[in-house]
């Protein structure tokens, strides 16, 4: 849980686009479908297999592909929450960006809006443009890297927001640049 | 590539069929522990890392619904295999 500073209020909270998730979604749904898809080839390329397959042998397969599917739901629910609690928080004050990259491995970047020199989108490829998604790059004054947030959902949006609370914070034009393919 | 190969030669069925109960036994044993191990995890980030409430309920349901569903078939494979 994120702690919030006297008088600071969340005004956006944004997440990666579902489609990123997808994409990690649909390579697990392959990995369960590979065994079922295996036995099948064996069955079509090696008609003779059948004959050896014996009841007891049967309830094992079906045994080691529900252990099989198991493995893989869990798999996906880590891939699931890995991909919920990475999420960028805009207050009144300043950028937080939580970085979940595995279930015990959480970076947290704070940026104070004041700080901010420079926000630049990038929705790059067909895809993120139908859909809506894309990369966010902060440049903070003081800070060697630029902060990235990637596969964000309408990154344009976030951008809008994260200037008109630059200029109330500072009652100066934000700088800012944009790119999109 | 030669199809017309005997499989029995290459594997003993037999003895195969043998070792199966206990295999699936550990099996079975060690995904236990995983997946407790592993709900005990998740359920702490969810409650932890701000999922709300309504959400955890419906995330929680769905998540272990699967899981039970996929631990009855494991089960009912063992049963079997002992039983009948």
């Amino acid at each position: 849980m994120i702690q919030l500073q006297e008088g600071e209020k969340i005004v956006l909270e944004a997440r990666k686009h579902w489609f990123v998730f997808l994409a990690e979604g649909a390579l697990i749904i392959v990995v369960v479908v590979v065994p079922v898809v295996i036995i099948l080839a064996a069955f079509i390329f090696f008609p003779s297999v059948a004959g050896y397959l014996t009841r007891d042998i049967w309830v094992f397969v079906l045994f080691f592909w529900a252990a099989w599917a198991e493995i893989i739901w869990i798999g996906f629910f880590i891939a699931w929450t890995n991909y919920y609690l990475d999420v960028l928080v805009v207050t009144n004050k300043r950028i937080i960006d939580v970085d979940q990259i595995s279930l015990f491995r959480r970076d947290i970047a704070t940026v104070p809006l004041q700080n901010i020199q420079d926000i630049k989108i990038e929705i790059k490829g067909i895809i993120p443009t139908f859909f809506k998604f894309g990369n966010i790059y902060i440049q903070t004054a003081g800070a060697s890297k630029e902060a990235v947030i990637r596969g964000i959902t309408d990154p344009s949006a976030v951008k809008d927001v994260i200037s008109k609370l630059y200029h109330k914070t500072t009652n100066l034009p934000a700088g800012g640049s944009e790119s999109s393919a | 590539m030669d199809v017309n190969f005997s499989l029995a030669s290459i594997i003993d069925f037999e003895k195969l069929t043998e070792v199966l109960g206990p295999l699936m036994l550990l099996i079975l044993g060690v995904l236990f522990v995983i997946a407790i191990l592993g709900t005990v995890v998740l359920n702490y980030h969810w409650k932890k890392y701000g999922v709300r409430e309504a959400s955890i309920k419906r995330v929680r349901g769905i998540y272990l619904s699967i899981s039970c569903a996929l631990f009855l078939v494991m089960a009912a494979s063992v049963a079997v295999y002992y039983v009948l």
